[in-house]
């Protein structure tokens, strides 16, 4: 069995190479379809032999985005349709995009105007509302859409078998992705912030088949291990992501260890639940009215807030960083409710603003070091 | 007997703050130049300060680099954040302070200490110049004066001409459009400085207000702006003259606990 280097030196390849993944899997003759932000039902393109291969943006500079876009528009948005604009996805047979927030429902139309026609948009249009019989059905007859344009970019028609049987390879590789957040912040001596971004993302890359059995041997030799948990400051972290490499950089030099995540991109959907049984629609449906304590979410009795200390203490967490990703209104709304529940919880939080056209963070530097003096 | 010297150095962004204090973590010797980090700033700095107490770089037992260019500064045995410093710095220059306000060159920090002094809490501004000492040297070059005449101004208005608080760019504009319609700059300077009072309140009500309230950075010397700050928190807010030492200050005392418990 690999030991811990090398396993983490594959997912280090994946996730710095994502194109070099695409070409590796067109070969192999499979269609690549994007996936965005947030709780997109990708299992429908695994049933259909294609690859769902996350595209959350890049870091640079957005230029022709820009014609799309104000400047005060989510980076994720802006740069996800520059890399659309300037060729880089051009490989990509189908790009699917939700419309869960303010950003996102223009940033689908903006996609359609300047995109749309080299590389089909599936919209994915999920129901705010998931505790209501309407809800549901709603979800059950978007989903079905959505089915029927995995279907188009992939030239294959899905059959139920197939649907049920990615179902559960996503809920196996959900379960050892949250196995792996939790072994990953008791081991940061050889898991360090980045090897643990590097490990998810190429979960974005790689087909759920080819990157469950990595997980499942790193997490099987993490297991082995004692914890390295001595000397590191155990934090939460929370917000849409944390891949910008400069705050990666900045957390790992201050010995952060990230016991457990409330990110968007991370924990938040790995907490995904697919009942397995029944029809695979309605059970993909299901799973998405079930999701709880996210800020993109409808949560009217703002549970998410309270959510974080609660996971900071069950993990063991001196504190909470929250990654603000600027220009996120469901976040910066979020964010006043869950420090006051923070602070009256006794955990420690600091919001570093996070985006990915930012290149200096000379002021989160600042934060995050006083942050780590602070908790200790 | 010989002296045990530890030194705190503040490279901050737009100028550079040295304090020697002496074996009770009294200061001894300050030393100040108007450039920052990446500069000369930080050298002369500490060669004003060793040349005002007669003593060389040798006699140093140790020093502490805080500030912006805290972690590029030649010579130091340990840095730590302008926050923690600030922190330090003010629980021993304003016994009983429970929140210190610092507006430095480029940046603004509300301090939320503990009884004991310890950092409880903090927010910072974004990345924006508003509402920093940046935002006040940028209107004082339109009024061709030095920002600490700026407070003289702002004792001799009649009123407060609104002036944007987000933007030093759309202020900026806003100024020169009000000295064009013949608007009194007294007036003008009042609302810059609610401007920036604007901003730092915001940033204090994040943060949580407790008496008492203490400012340092180098705006803590605006008078003018210090007053108006006061009236809209509705606490008294004490400095010193000292105030733009404080980060260099809380500095030389960690430097100087590293020393002890070495």
């Amino acid at each position: 069995m690999a030991g811990v280097k090398e396993l983490l030196a594959t997912f280090a390849e994946v996730a710095q190479n994502p194109s070099a993944q695409a070409d590796a899997y067109i070969a192999q003759g499979r269609r690549i379809i994007g996936v965005g932000p947030y709780y997109v039902p990708e299992e429908l393109v695994d049933a259909g032999g294609g690859v769902p291969f996350g595209v959350w943006g890049m870091v640079g500079p957005a230029v022709e985005a820009k014609k799309y876009f104000p400047p005060f528009y989510c980076s994720i948005c802006q740069m996800t349709l520059e890399m659309g604009l300037t060729g880089k996805l051009d490989r990509l047979s189908g790009m699917m995009i939700t419309g869960l927030c303010d950003n996102l429902r223009p940033f689908s139309q903006n996609w359609s105007a300047g995109v749309g026609s080299k590389i089909p948009m599936i919209f994915v249009s999920q129901p705010q509302n998931r505790f209501i019989p309407a809800g549901r059905d709603y979800a059950v007859d978007s989903y079905t859409e959505v089915k029927r344009g995995v279907e188009e970019c992939l030239g294959t028609i899905l059959d139920d078998e197939a649907i049920t049987a990615s179902i559960k390879l996503y809920n196996e590789w959900r379960a050892a992705m949250r196995a792996f957040v939790k072994l990953a912040g008791q081991h940061p001596s050889e898991v360090s912030v980045i090897d643990r971004a590097q490990v998810i993302n190429a979960g974005y890359y790689l087909r759920k088949a080819d990157h469950l059995p990595l997980v499942k041997q790193l997490n099987a030799a993490l297991a082995a291990l004692p914890s390295s948990l001595e000397g590191y400051h155990p934090v939460v972290l929370s917000g849409i992501y944390e891949d910008i490499p400069a705050i990666g950089e900045i957390l790992q030099e201050n010995k952060y260890a990230i016991v457990a995540d409330d990110l968007a991109k991370e924990s938040r959907a790995f907490a995904m639940q697919v009942p397995e049984e029944g029809d695979p629609i309605e059970a993909l449906a299901d799973g998405w009215c079930a999701l709880r304590n996210d800020s993109v979410l409808y949560d009217p009795h703002k549970d998410h807030c309270r959510s974080v200390p609660a996971l900071a203490k069950e993990s063991g967490a001196r504190g909470v960083v929250l990654l603000l990703a600027k220009f996120c209104d469901p976040e910066e709304y979020d964010e006043p409710i869950t420090k006051r529940e923070c602070m009256e919880a006794g955990v420690p939080i600091v919001a570093i603003e996070i985006d990915q056209s930012t290149e200096t963070y000379g002021q989160a530097r600042t934060q995050l070091e006083t942050f780590v003096e602070l908790i200790g | 007997m010989t002296e045990t010297w530890c030194m705190g150095v503040d490279a901050g962004s737009t100028a550079s703050k040295c304090v020697v204090v002496d074996a009770n973590g009294d200061i001894a010797a300050t030393g100040l130049y108007g450039a920052g980090a990446g500069t000369v700033g930080p050298q002369r700095a500490v060669e004003s300060a060793l040349s005002a107490l007669g003593i060389a770089t040798d006699d140093i037992a140790c020093m502490c680099a805080t500030g912006y260019g805290r972690h590029v500064l030649e010579g130091s045995d340990m840095q730590v954040s302008e926050l923690s410093c600030h922190a330090k710095g003010a629980a021993k220059l304003f016994p009983g302070a429970r929140t210190i306000v610092d507006i430095g060159g480029q940046d603004a920090k509300v301090l939320c200490v503990g009884e004991n002094g310890a950092l409880e809490n903090f927010v910072m501004n974004d990345k924006c110049a508003a509402g920093t000492g940046r935002f006040l040297d940028v209107m004082a070059s339109i009024f061709e004066c030095t920002v600490s005449d700026l407070s003289a101004y702002d004792a001799q208005a009649n009123e407060v001409l609104p002036i944007s608080s987000t933007c030093t760019v759309f202020a900026e504009s806003e100024v020169i459009s009000k000295l064009a319609q013949g608007l009194p700059i007294p007036d003008i300077v009042a609302g810059i400085h609610a401007s920036v009072v604007e901003r730092t309140y915001g940033l204090m009500r994040r943060a949580g207000i407790r008496p008492l309230v203490a400012m340092t950075g180098g705006v803590a010397l605006n008078k003018g702006l210090r007053n108006r700050l006061a009236e809209r928190a509705g606490h008294q807010i004490v400095t010193s003259p000292l105030a733009q030492f404080n980060g260099a200050f809380g500095a030389a005392l960690y430097a100087r606990e590293n020393l002890v418990r070495a």
